[in-house]
């Protein structure tokens, strides 16, 4: 400590002029008020602003300077033998300069701040830093704004002293120190564009802090390590430098990629929270996605085979994320995954599965979609794909990415394309209007229209619906349900003319309908208690279900024929209390009622039938999904947490 | 035990072997030069000597002690004098002075003081505007001021005048008188050295080809010199180990390394003359052929 001192204090006496300096210099910015055009009120924010940039960037000067020279010049010109030949251990020659370096840099700054502050209590540091002279990022404290530039301070004084050592000791480690830079900038840059890349946001920060401490710590370590072993040898302590940086450098990149690909290798069984996106209408396959444990909120995509358990996951990150689409025939998956990464939305290229291939990888299609955000519509047969982009519809074949149709989408009904099916193989429709606008404001509806688009052909506008509020199609594409704004009755369409083929004795403003899985339809009425209503194909009431303290019916899949998964949520204090739902597996047939479960809610909505495993799947809370037997009710965990 | 010890001591830069596998130990209380021309590797021992580089292989033993691993503790009681000053530029004698005080437990302050009013040095002139004289006396004035069990001197004559020469070993004769400190000193001032050393070494490149008490040195090292018609004189001094023969006129002068007075004049030829040599004459025919190391 005694030698820590000794040279400490060294340093700071030889360069106490600099102390006064910074005095003066503070008082620059007193003067600019006096400045033409700086206006009275904005005379203070001037002075402030001037201060503050004249301390940082003498802070930030200095620290380059003092620490480039502080040490290296002195082993340069032979000088730091001055120390190694007194009762003065390595360490403390380091720290101390060091520190002395550090201490000066920082202290000039304050000191330049110093007659602006005495002179304004309401300097804002923090508030300037972020509204004037650092346009990212915001500061909310005076002691943080202090932190980070008491922090850049001794990375400036730690990397120049590492720096400066390399080029004045003229070694061939100076190779070394450029391999080193560029391998450990690669490394470190891979790993973080992999996370990017998948919207691993959180784990991306995680990783670049950690590199961040590391690249301090070898800093640290290294400098320390050039003075300790190499002493008054230049060349030897940049040999020990280099050796030392560029090895926990290097370490520290390798544990970021290993932390990267730790956090990429989250598997379903990893997620602690856990939702399903999509299922397949056919088959064993859906899709999940949720956060996984102890991995910076990273979401991971994966398609499952609940079946076998097998699954597949997708390079898909948040900011671009949209539920992969299954063909009709159970055998396709298909999704689109970015091109240049997660950071902003862009290019996207369509990427298929084969399910039915137990071996099968994601198949990259070549087929690609500039527009950012683009809705997906994949045949039955899954070898067609329609997308909805930028304003345009398009019908292409998979996976040759031949165009087979292509038009522009009328804007004033179709500005939200987020519904699109397949008719058949050659023509798809595209479903749109006000109705999707979730503007309740909106006092004057448009109209529910549905256009189609014909492989070789144009889009024909081929339905409009006025004055509807909730349409729903039906599973064959051949009607749409939808509620009559004037009097709330439910009526069914024709989808293909959109003539009115039936009014179902069921109304009100609240109620919803949907169509089932058999071609069924289901009406949930009522305020205070609810009823389901269910009517067959041909519009006959068939069946009504009551549930008496229900304050909101959410319809599930049918997992088997009549049967029809239900789940009713009780009143909270201020909304329907999902988290109580009461899941019950209902007999169309019988009238009987099955209780599945409490906090539990379907996956799927009612379009999705028996050969579809989705209806056969329950949210259990945020973190499992299960799977439960129409005939036993039998619930088995299939993702996310196993136990409790 | 020595004072100081080095067993096998090699410094390498890159290719260059600067010592090779040197071994050597000063006694207590001893003399101790180190002579070698430049480049001989003199300074690197130094530089090993007082832990400022690490060998290549090797051990140094100050006091008893690794100093590579124990340099500050060891060094709180050995006084260096570098070749080249070091201190600071901008620092003043005064201030040197006063920042070395805080380094050790005991210091003479007073004693710095007078012996740099001896050397006539400004005590409040910048270092770097001091001479190269005042400089070396400087260092030599703080080197001595913690009563050091064992002084360090490398080259601390380099560079100097006759005067500054002159002072410095007066400086280091009367250190040597008071206390009996432990003296270890390159030098090229083999005159000067000469008045001091008990014992001597000789570095020739990085090897170390002599090493031997000073008495005993300048007993076995005589010149000859014989006419040159009696060539057959130059046979019988093969017994001798002639380090240089050479030409002088009508004359041969031959430098032998293993002179026995007795010996020589039962077997010695008429015309001989034998004459004692100065140890810069005797590191002149150890050194002096061959090119100058760089």
């Amino acid at each position: 400590m005694r030698g820590f001192l000794a040279v400490f204090e060294r340093e700071l006496v030889e360069r106490r002029l600099l102390a006064a300096a910074a005095l003066l210099l503070g008082l620059v910015p007193l003067t600019t008020p006096l400045l033409p055009g700086t206006g009275q009120r904005g005379g203070p924010e001037v002075r402030n602003a001037t201060a503050l940039a004249l301390a940082l960037c003498f802070s930030f000067g200095l620290a380059l300077l003092l620490g480039a020279s502080i040490i290296a010049r002195d082993l340069a010109e032979r000088r730091l033998g001055f120390y190694f030949s007194r009762p003065i251990g390595g360490w403390a020659v380091w720290s101390g300069k060091l520190a002395a370096a550090f201490v000066l840099a920082l202290s000039v700054g304050v000191l330049i701040l110093l007659p602006a502050t005495a002179i304004d209590r309401r300097f804002d540091l923090g508030g300037l830093l972020s509204a004037r002279l650092i346009p990212f990022g915001t500061f909310p404290s005076v002691a943080l704004s202090a932190l980070l530039w008491v922090a850049t301070v001794l990375l400036l004084v730690l990397l120049s002293h590492a720096a400066g050592v390399a080029l004045r000791s003229r070694s061939p480690w100076l190779l070394l120190d450029f391999a080193g830079l560029g391998l450990v900038g690669w490394l470190a840059s891979a790993a973080a564009r992999r996370l990017i890349f998948v919207g691993a946001l959180g784990a991306a920060a995680v990783a670049t802090a950690g590199l961040l401490v590391a690249g301090l710590l070898a800093l640290i370590a290294g400098g320390a390590n050039q003075v300790l072993g190499g002493r008054t040898d230049l060349r030897r302590g940049h040999r020990l430098q280099s050796l030392t940086l560029w090895g926990t450098l290097l370490t520290a990149s390798l544990l970021a990629q290993g932390y990267a690909s730790w956090v990429l290798a989250a598997e379903p069984e990893d997620l602690d929270k856990v939702y399903i996106a999509a299922g397949a209408s056919r088959g064993p396959w859906i899709s999940i996605t949720g956060a996984a444990a102890h991995r910076a909120e990273y979401q991971p995509d994966f398609l499952l085979n609940v079946s076998s358990g097998r699954f597949v996951r997708l390079q898909t990150p948040r900011s671009f994320w949209a539920p992969p689409r299954f063909s009709a025939d159970g055998r396709w998956a298909a999704w689109l995954e970015p091109r240049e990464g997660a950071l902003r939305p862009g290019p996207s290229e369509l990427v298929r599965l084969d399910l039915r291939d137990p071996r099968s990888q994601p198949e990259r299609t070549g087929i690609t979609y500039s527009q950012p955000f683009p809705t997906l519509a994949l045949s039955a047969d899954g070898g067609r794909v329609a997308v909805a982009a930028g304003g345009r519809l398009t019908l292409e074949e998979v996976p040759s990415g031949r165009l087979l149709a292509s038009a522009e989408l009328p804007r004033e009904l179709f500005r939200y394309e987020d519904s699109l099916r397949f008719v058949d193989s050659n023509r798809v429709q595209i479903l749109g209007g006000d109705l999707f606008s979730k503007d309740a404001a909106i006092n004057e509806p448009g109209p529910f229209e549905v256009a189609e688009l014909k492989a070789g052909g144009g889009l024909v506008r081929i339905a409009r619906i006025e004055q509807v509020a909730d349409p729903r199609v039906s599973g064959d594409g051949t009607r749409i349900l939808a509620r009559r704004r004037s009097d709330q009755r439910w009526l069914v369409f024709d989808a293909g003319t959109g003539a009115v083929l039936a009014e179902l004795p069921a109304a009100g403003d609240r109620s919803k309908g949907a169509f089932l899985a058999d071609g069924r339809m289901a009406i949930v009425t009522g305020a205070r208690e609810k009823e389901l209503q269910i009517f067959s194909p041909a519009f006959v009431p068939e069946r009504t279900f009551r549930f008496k303290t229900a304050m909101a019916v959410r319809l599930g899949g049918q997992p088997a024929p009549d049967r029809l998964v239900v789940a009713t949520a009780p009143r909270g204090p201020e909304a329907s209390r999902w988290d109580l739902s009461r899941t019950m597996l209902l007999d169309l047939a019988t009238g009987s009622v099955r209780r599945l479960g409490i906090g539990m809610l379907p996956v799927t909505g009612p379009h999705c039938g028996p050969e579809s495993i989705a209806s056969r799947l329950l949210q259990r809370g945020e973190d499992r999904l299960v799977q439960f037997d129409p005939e036993t009710g039998k619930q088995t965990v299939i993702a996310g947490r196993r136990s409790g | 035990m020595n004072p100081i010890a080095l067993e096998g001591l090699t410094v390498r830069y890159g290719r260059c072997l600067a010592l090779d596998d040197v071994s050597l130990g000063v006694p207590e209380g001893a003399v101790y030069a180190l002579l070698g021309r430049n480049g001989a590797g003199k300074s690197s021992l130094v530089r090993c000597l007082v832990g400022e580089q690490k060998p290549a292989a090797g051990r140094v033993s100050l006091l008893g002690r690794n100093v590579w691993q124990e340099r500050a503790s060891i060094l709180a009681e050995v006084g260096v004098v570098p070749e080249e000053p070091d201190m600071p530029p901008a620092m003043t004698p005064r201030q040197v002075a006063r920042f070395c005080s805080r380094l050790y437990p005991h210091w003479d302050a007073a004693g710095v003081e007078a012996r740099l009013k001896r050397f006539a040095v400004p005590r409040d002139t910048p270092f770097g505007r001091l001479s190269k004289g005042q400089k070396g006396h400087v260092s030599l004035a703080l080197a001595l001021a913690f009563t050091p069990r064992v002084l360090v001197l490398d080259d601390p004559t380099l560079g100097l005048d006759a005067v500054a020469r002159k002072a410095v070993f007066e400086e280091l004769i009367g250190e040597l008188a008071d206390r009996g400190t432990t003296v270890f000193m390159t030098t090229h001032d083999l005159a000067g050295v000469e008045r001091i050393a008990d014992r001597v070494a000789v570095l020739r490149q990085g090897k170390l080809v002599l090493d031997e008490e000073m008495e005993a040195l300048k007993r076995r090292f005589r010149r000859i010199s014989f006419p040159r018609s009696q060539t057959a004189e130059a046979s019988r001094l093969e017994a001798l180990a002639p380090v240089a023969v050479a030409s002088r006129g009508l004359a041969v002068e031959a430098v032998v390394s293993n002179y026995d007075e007795e010996r020589f004049r039962a077997a010695g030829p008429e015309g001989r003359e034998v004459s004692a040599l100065t140890l810069e004459e005797i590191f002149i025919a150890l050194t002096g052929e061959g090119e100058e190391q760089p």
